[in-house]
């Protein structure tokens, strides 16, 4: 039986989690949510091992840094700040673990309108897609689309 | 008998008081004479003229008054005075009891007839010549007597008036009233009236006719009238009949078509016999005191004459030096400082004005006028523009007093005089007014002393000025708090007039009744001085303002404290500006403090800003790309119909941040809401059924013990706003908490009220992060790492909305189960705190 091809989506918005998952699945793609950057990071790690492998790949640009469970047990005093995460997590895919394109497509997903993080997906060649945007050929949606066509298949409904 | 002797001890012996007493007694001991059956001892004035009589058994004709009798018998007698010591007269010319003979026995004093006696006996008599003969011998002595009768009725009047002069003097006000009706009964007079000097004019102070001031305001010019011609002359005037052009054309000189003012005695009659004496003090006549008489009653005599003159100058006495004190002439000589007196005068209109009656030399130097120029303006063209209106304001407090006290004084006051070349001079002006009450309708006086300010004083008056023009405020005040100076901007922050503010105690001026003494002591405590304290305080109307400024114990030279000064100004914009940057502090903050502020709220508006817009976003970007997987056919009917409580879900969490932005508003604003019952518990309830998607996602659970909230909290609110705390804590507990466990919602109640009390388990926070996480933009690290998309704000709108209904709200680290827990405890104050705090 081969294994159902897999998108990851690193993202802690319940709202945006439902919808993803909703398209993903009915295009044939099973998927893996990483909720905080910490998690995330093990996910793009296993890509780098050859253990993991995704479809593709959706960042929201900022995620928590770690698990909520995490965070309060650490106690720690400082943490680094969740409004870059998911630039560090396309840093760490392309520019540390040298993940390709053609390995990994990633597309980040934000609602953010400062150059901080266009400058910095633009240097990644990583494309960014605004949350509710008016045309669905501009949002996240299209990218989805190109890279996982209907199948009219769908995965069962779970 | 001893005709001689028994005349003197007569006399000596007797307590008549009265002159015709008097005369009576001596006309007594003539009668013991056999065979003589009535007597009469009639004395002559200092000028010949019947003056009085005493008679015993003898009584005169009814049909004409005594002293027309006295005068005919007096006539008949001085055409007969070669016949011999007796002389024979018709008894029925004389009396009503006698008829056929009277003898008549003139009195001589040297060449002068003093007086007449009278004697009847049965014709024929024996003895009667030799009585008759006894008292003709005895004529020098009866001559004595009767003088020393008239010295002793002058001396007694003198000695009576001197009492009344003592008795009108003595007590204050003086009660001249009371004056003229003693005169009139002394002097037998008809009518009395006193009339004063003033500005070279007399004025009626009092009269026994009340009528004659019923037509308007009594006043004789020099040489006006018999009244204006005494004061004039500074001599005494005596006529017996006023109303006789020759008589008054031969005292006075005067053509006199009648009187002025046309006074009457007690009985309605016009009075016509006149004496009018000047009240002298030196070479200056004060005023006139005047008597008069109607006719047919006896006439003035030069005694009465002497008597009122000698009254008349003891009054004269007394009120010089009052009316020196009212203008002194010394004083309008000094060149020093400018002095101009002017009076309050009705103009032809009716209205009140301030003329200037007097200017003296400094004054002249002062106005660049003559003293000419000055005298006959209006106070009010001596002043700079709009400064006379600003003055004539100022003194309506000290005129006031000067009517019910006769005198008060007001200033130094800084303002500015227009020469004649109409530059303006800078002067410092202290005022007395005086009221002379001695007249009717009392006057009132205005004596300005003005003095060129100094350069100092002009530099004070800049200082002033340029106070004001910052809006800074100064004033002074004695110890019991009365303002004793202060600059119009004092004014225009409390609204309160100047004369307000001088008989309204500082204390008024703040909110707490005690602030203003609490300040005091610490000034006391701080060298005297208290700078840049910040304090809460009232206007007029009520309205509660921010004043911040220095204040200073003042102490005299022997450093006994005399009251305290301050300057302040109203920074209640600058202190709501602190409230909107979130730096309520004691003090008002420097400019580069308040910028740092400003600059920081400003970045915090930016972050706010993006922060909503990515809030809003997401929700309603998931919303739409929902409802798009449905439109498309990606998902099914049925799996819409799964997600729908989510679409729902993201929907609310719009809503809710429009909702924060909405009272936020309100609440920054301060406006005023209406408050109602509202159930918490409900409220709880129903924001757990908004939030059930999340509570599903993270496997939490809200236990709201809706039974304790019912029993303990009463709370009175605004419903929405109260929904929005409830929706923020609980909300925020969701983000913090860990999952698989239990946030819990219940009442308690408290020594010190009423609390709604929300507790989760899950992200810890420190002393310091409970402390500072209701202020405006403030995040843990934890919540940063957590939840990127936090504004900070939720919890500082939620103290907001909970101060404003007079609650407070606490975040606290309890222990519950051995587990770390945090509790926002909402506490409502018991009712009864509420009202003892807002009393």
């Amino acid at each position: 039986m081969t294994e159902t091809p897999r998108v990851l989506i690193v993202d802690d918005q319940i709202g945006d989690l439902l919808w993803l998952i909703d398209l993903i699945r009915n295009r044939g793609h099973d998927v893996v949510v990483a909720t905080n950057e910490e998690a995330a990071r093990e996910r793009l790690r296993a890509v780098k091992t050859g253990t993991e492998s995704y479809a593709l790949a959706v960042v929201d640009v900022m995620v928590a840094v770690k698990d909520l469970a995490r965070i309060a047990a650490l106690d720690e005093q400082f943490f680094e700040d969740s409004r870059n995460s998911g630039i560090r997590l396309c840093q760490l895919a392309r520019q540390d673990l040298e993940i390709s394109d053609g390995q990994l497509p990633i597309a980040c997903l934000t609602a953010r309108e400062d150059d901080e993080v266009k400058n910095a997906m633009e240097s990644l060649s990583i494309p960014l897609y605004h949350r509710a945007e008016y045309s669905s050929a501009d949002s996240i949606r299209g990218f989805i689309e190109k890279y996982l066509p209907a199948t009219g298949a769908g995965v069962a409904e779970k | 008998m001893d005709l001689p002797l028994s005349i003197v001890e007569t006399l000596a012996g007797t307590e008549a008081e009265t002159l015709r007493s008097r005369l009576r007694c001596l006309a007594g001991l003539l009668v013991r004479l056999p065979p003589i059956r009535g007597t009469a001892v009639i004395l002559f004035d200092d000028e010949g003229a019947p003056l009085t009589s005493g008679m015993c058994s003898l009584l005169l004709r009814e049909d004409a008054s005594e002293l027309e009798i006295l005068s005919e018998l007096q006539k008949s007698i001085e055409r007969r005075l070669t016949e011999g010591a007796w002389l024979e007269l018709e008894a029925s010319r004389i009396c009503r009891n006698e008829d056929g003979e009277i003898k008549a026995l003139p009195v001589r004093r040297g060449k002068a007839m003093v007086g007449l006696v009278l004697a009847a006996c049965a014709p024929g008599a024996e003895g009667a010549a030799d009585s008759l003969q006894e008292i003709a011998a005895a004529g020098p002595f009866l001559a004595t007597a009767l003088h020393s009768c008239r010295q002793q009725e002058a001396w007694t009047r003198i000695e009576r008036l001197q009492e009344l002069a003592r008795e009108t003097l003595t007590p204050q006000p003086w009660d001249f009233q009371s004056m003229v009706a003693q005169l009139c009964h002394l002097f037998e007079a008809g009518a009395v009236s006193m009339l004063l000097e003033e500005q070279r004019e007399l004025r009626l102070s009092v009269s026994t006719d009340p009528d004659l001031s019923a037509t308007g305001p009594v006043i004789y010019g020099p040489g006006e009238g018999l009244t204006g011609h005494v004061f004039q002359s500074g001599k005494a005037l005596r006529l017996s009949n006023s109303n006789d052009p020759d008589e008054v054309f031969q005292a006075t000189g005067l053509h006199r078509a009648g009187p002025r003012f046309s006074e009457r005695d007690s009985m309605g009659a016009p009075t016509v016999q006149f004496l009018g004496v000047p009240m002298r003090f030196g070479d200056k006549v004060v005023g006139v005191l005047r008597m008069s008489r109607r006719r047919g009653v006896a006439q003035f005599t030069e005694g009465d004459q002497k008597a009122l003159q000698f009254f008349a100058d003891v009054l004269g006495a007394a009120l010089a030096p009052a009316r020196d004190l009212l203008l002194e002439q010394r004083i309008l000589e000094s060149i020093t400082e400018g002095i101009a007196v002017s009076r309050w005068e009705k103009d032809e209109n009716g209205n009140f004005l301030s003329r200037i009656i007097m200017a003296n030399p400094g004054a002249e130097k002062l106005l660049g006028r003559s003293r000419h120029e000055i005298e006959g303006l209006n106070a009010g063209e001596i002043y700079a523009p709009g400064e006379y209106e600003r003055i004539r304001g100022e003194l309506g407090p000290a005129r006031e007093a000067a009517r019910s006290a006769g005198h008060a004084e007001h200033g130094p006051i800084l303002t500015k005089l227009k020469r004649a070349d109409q530059s303006l001079v800078p002067v410092s002006i202290s005022y007395r007014l005086l009221a002379n009450r001695l007249v009717q309708p009392a006057t009132l006086y205005t004596i300005g002393l003005a003095r060129e300010t100094s350069p100092a004083e002009l530099q004070a008056q800049r200082l002033l000025d340029l106070l004001g023009a910052m809006k800074i405020a100064y004033f002074r005040a004695d110890t019991a708090g009365i303002t004793q100076a202060s600059t119009p901007m004092d004014c225009a922050i409390t609204g309160y007039s100047a004369e307000e503010l001088q008989v309204t105690p500082r204390t008024r001026l703040y909110t707490a009744p005690a602030a203003r003494d609490q300040l005091l002591s610490r000034a006391r405590e701080s060298n005297g001085h208290l700078p840049r304290v910040l304090v809460q305080m009232k206007r007029k109307t009520g309205e509660v303002f921010w004043g911040e400024g220095d204040l200073r114990i003042l102490n005299d030279a022997e450093g006994r404290e005399i009251g305290s000064e301050g300057l302040y100004r109203d920074v209640t914009d600058r202190i709501r500006l602190q409230g909107f940057v979130t730096a309520e502090t004691d003090r008002v903050l420097t400019d580069s403090e308040l910028f740092n502020k400003l600059e920081k709220q400003e970045e915090l508006q930016l972050d706010y800003l993006s922060s909503l817009s990515h809030q809003l976003l997401t929700p309603l970007g998931s919303l739409i790309e929902t409802l798009r997987n449905f439109e498309r056919g990606e998902i099914s009917p049925k799996r819409m119909e799964q997600r729908l409580p989510y679409v729902i879900g993201q929907a609310v969490v719009c809503t809710r941040l429009v909702r924060n932005l909405s009272y936020m508003d309100t609440i920054l604003r301060g406006e005023p809401f209406k408050k109602e019952r509202v159930s918490l518990a409900r409220l709880a309830i129903e924001t757990k059924l908004d939030f059930l998607h999340l509570l599903d996602d993270k496997r939490l659970d809200i236990r709201i013990d809706d039974a304790s909230i019912e029993r303990h909290v009463h709370a009175q609110g605004h419903q929405e706003m109260l929904r929005q705390v409830v929706v923020n804590l609980i909300d925020n507990a969701i983000k913090y908490s860990l999952p698989s466990t239990t946030i819990t919602v219940r009442g308690r109640r408290w020594s010190d009220g009423e609390a709604l009390e929300i507790s989760n388990h899950g992200l810890p926070l420190s002393a310091e992060e409970r402390e500072g996480i209701f202020q405006r933009g403030f995040r843990t690290k934890g919540a940063q790492a957590l939840v990127p998309h936090g504004t900070g704000l939720g919890l500082w709108l939620v103290r907001k909305i909970v101060e404003a209904h007079g609650a407070t709200i606490r975040c606290l680290e309890v222990f519950e189960d051995g587990k770390k827990r945090i509790l926002f405890r909402l506490l409502f104050p018991h009712p009864a705190a509420v009202s003892r705090r807002s009393s």
